[in-house]
């Protein structure tokens, strides 16, 4: 049974080729894995090897590496998202500086303003090449955290050509 | 003297759970305190009593002397631990106590004003001949002014806030070109988290090390040590990783630094638990960093190699008792090792994050502790410290240590919050790490090679296959839950009488 899930945020296809309570084999990528669980509910290959996992609701810590999984596809395109150039606040903090003014074209990955919060400084690059079209916020200001603090117009695609 | 039997802890989080630990050994009550919002958090769930401070600023809860004061009193305290960071190095705070008729746990507010002044606690070291960096701490604060004495130490250079401490206020200037805007900088910083922008200068050493000395002094002239703990592997000046011994240090060179801090404990008739911090360089020269005057948030590195509490012998001290073991009694034993765990994303520039922490995971592992503030289910907001966990471990030798820290990383999780787990475990695994080439700059020079990479097809297969096999939404493996996280210390406790009788 092929399906389409979405681990870490990206989009991914498998199928499943056999499974029953305590074991199962799947297809990924063109390889196929076998494994089956343990009686504490651990994972272990086809070797009867253990793998070291956790899982917590969608959260999973396997063999140290996290992974958050959705049985579905991608709602929408995460690319969607950055292609506006939307820039929220990771957290609550002031905005200290400013080095960007309304209509400037900036690259990818300037620095646009320094955020101070839990008294350090960070400084919000930008996610993409373009034009910034909206400043809500002036020095001194305190934000919230996920607060849109400055909006991005992607640059048109040929002007990146050149 | 008179017996403690009742304790206030006026702090949170995981070193309020530390101090509760012990005392309920030792039989002692414990009065908890907690900001709106903390009602259950395990330092607030878990005493044997437990109140309020009410919201908004840290100046009206945590910091609020009048009323943490006004609490003991009420609820018949004879003594305050501070724990460490907020009241801690607060000298008013120690006056304030005595002058209430309470025991505050730490040393007394005059050594803790010299020490706790960048300033003042080096021109005592001058005194009493400890090396300390060449640099300017004098009060002339002009920028050209300190362009020039750095200029006169020779580049690179450090700007420090005088008032400061955790990297707040410090700037590397490796060339004089940098330094004006540096200084605005540090300034700024300074500013903001102190309220003062006073600077020193210092000579900024190459390849260093941070070796710390454990100190312990009673009441009766007793200037005990405790070894080292190497902390060298920090980030912006936070310690993430601690142990003892530390890879650097022969037996003279072990015996020459703990000689020097006890001359300095001597010297000022220190009283309690306290570190020294000095800086190592390559060919084995030592300068006198600073000295925090209060328990450690890596002491229980040391707890790890000596088999000791270190919560109990300064409440012994706070008694007015002397130390329960003489300096030759005192045998560091195999290798303890610590990370902290924090609520950030090592792989979004380490900005915090936030969420639920679903689940701690468990281990059958023996000699390893978590100290932590949160339990399954617990909410990590951004404000407070984003330290959400220490894990701690010993071993026969350094390398055990190490195996077993990397295991217990992959065991524990946390799982749904994200930390910097996986930035812990690459940094055990670093071949520089493996060899003890352990310097301050450790995660700077190592920064590619600490990158994350993807995982691989295998892992995200593995992850497929146990969403299909395990229960939708259910918490599955071996997961921790409150009381074996107390559990954890309790095993220590074990390993302390296995290591003493």
């Amino acid at each position: 049974m092929r399906k389409e899930w979405t681990v870490n945020g990206e989009p991914i296809q498998f199928e499943v080729l056999k499974q029953n309570a305590k074991s199962i084999s799947l297809k990924f990528k063109e390889k196929i894995y076998h494994y089956s669980l343990r009686e504490d509910g651990s994972l272990e290959t086809d070797q009867n090897e253990l793998i070291i996992s956790l899982r917590a609701g969608d959260d999973f810590l396997i063999d140290g590496e996290d992974f958050n999984l959705v049985r579905s596809k991608p709602a929408r395109l995460a690319a969607g998202k950055n292609a506006q150039g939307s820039l929220k606040s990771p957290m609550p903090g002031k905005i200290l500086k400013i080095f960007v003014e309304l209509g400037q074209e900036v690259d990818l990955g300037e620095p646009l303003l320094v955020l101070e919060a839990m008294k350090m400084e960070h400084t919000i690059k930008a996610p993409i090449a373009g034009t910034v079209k909206g400043l809500p916020f002036a020095v001194g200001e305190q934000v919230k955290s996920q607060t849109e603090l400055i909006q991005l117009q992607a640059l048109p695609a040929k002007e990146l050509a050149t | 003297m008179e017996k403690i039997t009742k304790i206030l802890m006026a702090n949170r989080g995981e070193i309020s759970r530390r101090v509760q630990s012990t005392c309920r050994e030792l039989g002692i009550k414990m009065v908890a305190i907690y900001s709106e919002g903390e009602e259950s958090l395990p330092h607030a769930t878990e005493a044997d009593q437990a109140f309020s401070l009410g919201s908004g600023p840290l100046s009206e809860t945590y910091l609020n002397q009048k009323k943490i004061i006004d609490l003991a009193l009420k609820t018949g305290c004879q003594a305050i631990h501070p724990g460490y960071g907020f009241l801690s190095e607060n000298s008013s705070f120690t006056k304030a106590c005595k002058a209430a008729g309470l025991i505050f746990i730490g040393p007394t507010p005059e050594v803790m004003e010299l020490m706790g002044d960048k300033q003042s606690s080096k021109k005592k070291m001058e005194e009493i001949q400890v090396p300390l960096i060449p640099g300017y701490h004098g009060d002339r604060q002009e920028p050209e002014f300190l362009k020039d004495q750095a200029k006169k130490i020779g580049f690179p250079v450090l700007i420090k806030a005088s008032a400061g401490g955790g990297g707040k206020g410090m700037r590397i200037v490796l060339k004089e070109a940098d330094f004006s805007s540096a200084l605005d900088g540090a300034r700024r910083e300074a500013m903001n988290a102190f309220g003062d922008d006073k600077v020193l200068i210092e000579k900024y050493l190459l390849n260093p090390r941070h070796i710390e000395i454990q100190v312990f002094s009673d009441s009766h002239g007793n200037h005990l040590h405790l070894f080292e703990r190497e902390c060298s592997i920090q980030r912006r000046y936070q310690k993430i990783v601690e142990e003892s011994p530390s890879p650097a240090l022969n037996a003279e060179l072990r015996q020459k630094m703990t000689a020097t801090a006890t001359k300095i404990t001597s010297a000022l008739g220190y009283l309690g638990a306290g570190t020294l911090e000095f800086m190592l360089d390559e060919f084995g020269n030592y300068y006198f960093l600073e000295m925090n005057t209060r328990l450690q948030v890596e002491h229980p590195v040391t707890e790890m190699i000596t088999g000791l509490d270190l919560v109990a012998w300064q409440i012994l001290v706070a008694e007015g008792k002397p130390l329960p073991l003489k300096q030759e009694q005192i045998m560091s034993r195999g290798h303890g090792m610590e990370v902290r765990l924090y609520a950030e994303d090592p792989d979004q520039e380490f900005l915090p994050s936030t969420g639920t922490i679903k689940a701690f995971g468990d281990s059958e592992l023996r000699d390893w502790r978590l100290d932590t503030g949160y339990r399954s289910g617990n909410e990590v907001s951004t404000q407070f410290d984003p330290m959400i966990a220490k894990l701690i471990v010993w071993g026969e030798d350094r390398e055990r240590a190490r195996h077993k820290l990397i295991q217990l990383l992959k065991q524990i999780g946390p799982v749904g919050l994200v930390t910097n787990r996986h930035y812990l475990a690459r940094i055990l695994q670093h071949p520089a790490f493996i060899d003890g080439a352990t310097t301050t700059d450790f995660v700077v020079k190592h920064k590619d090679s600490l990158k994350r990479s993807p995982p691989t097809d295998e892992a995200q297969a593995r992850a497929l296959a146990l969403a299909l096999l395990s229960p939708e939404q259910k918490t599955i493996g071996a997961i921790m839950n409150s009381s074996n996280v107390s559990g954890a210390w309790d095993q220590l406790s074990g390993f302390r009488m296995g290591g003493r009788l």
